[in-house]
């Protein structure tokens, strides 16, 4: 492995580590997988390093998604090893909360695959348009419309019953 | 702000755009991120992954300096070999020529000269010189 390859790991790993980890803890609920997942993601990230082309972004969304998708392949015995989900709410997060993000991302899972993925990127994992623009082959103003469109249609999805329960 | 976090970015004008950007602080919310420690596990794993894979890269790039070396080697023994081979075992020239090739050689003899006296006068064994040989 070269020392730029090493380098362009390492920042992107610093810049998309937490964000990874954070859509993977919302799509599993639990801290120990979502931990699990995430370094199963910069494993391959490592290890495939050499076959990456394009951009980089849209390489490691594409591992996130497919490191997932193995998870929820597996059968659920693997998946959800007892006890090993919390089915406490984390600290500080209360019950209104909880329901609130499960229609959140129920409400997101329906959305059509494309919006989905814009909205992932740009609110969990925290690209930029710029690299979102390039992940998604789209132009980088392009992506803030399309951004304000799928939330749109989330909201519409979400109305009435998330206004009701957020009041 | 920076781009980053400017979730607004390029957003066309909406009179919802304020909700829509209370929305997308609610998204932002509600993916809770990670324990610091989680992360640094990660990180360790990954640095770990790193280490294993300059490793295997250096490793890589001596076994091909190597076998590249022992390549030429064997290329170089071989044709010198296959040369050395070639030149011990190779054939005389045929004769063009299948025709009788004449040979000629000259032999010098003495002729004894006529006042010298016929070999068969002189005793071929003295007899009378070495008798005690043959007393019984």
């Amino acid at each position: 492995m070269t020392e730029e390859a090493r380098s362009r790991i390492e920042n992107l790993f610093r810049r998309y580590a937490s964000g990874v980890s954070r859509y993977a803890l919302l799509r599993v609920r639990s801290p120990e997988l979502a931990e699990e997942i995430t370094a199963r993601v910069f494993l391959a990230v490592v290890r495939h390093i050499d076959q990456q082309s394009g951009s980089l972004v849209g390489w490691l969304w594409a591992i996130v998604r497919s490191e997932l998708a193995r998870h929820y392949r597996q059968p659920a015995h693997q998946a959800f090893p007892p006890g090993l989900i919390s089915t406490e709410a984390p600290p500080g997060e209360d019950l209104e909360r909880q329901e609130r993000d499960r229609l959140l991302l129920d409400a997101l899972q329906k959305l059509p695959d494309d919006l989905q993925q814009l909205i992932s990127l740009k609110f969990f994992l925290n690209a930029s348009n710029l690299d979102i623009a390039a992940a998604l082959e789209l132009t980088p103003s392009n992506v803030g419309v399309k951004v304000h469109r799928a939330l749109k249609e989330l909201r519409r999805r979400l109305e009435p019953e998330f206004f009701w329960s957020e009041s | 702000m920076n781009e980053e976090t400017n979730l607004e970015k390029d957003w066309p004008p909406d009179p919802e755009n304020d909700d829509l950007a209370r929305l997308a602080e609610q998204l932002q919310d509600a993916a809770a991120p990670l324990p610091k420690e989680a992360l640094l596990r990660v990180e360790t794993q990954v640095h770990a992954e790193l280490d294993r894979a300059a490793w295997r890269a250096r490793w890589r790039r001596y076994a091909l300096g190597w076998s590249v070396a022992a390549a030429i080697l064997i290329a170089v023994v071989g044709y010198v070999v296959f040369r050395s081979g070639q030149e011990n075992g190779r054939n005389p020239p045929l004769a063009q020529n299948n025709e009788p090739v004449l040979v000629e050689d000259r032999i010098t003899i003495a002729v004894g000269s006529a006042g010298q006296a016929p070999a068969a006068d002189k005793p071929l064994v003295r007899l009378d010189d070495f008798r005690s040989l043959f007393a019984d």
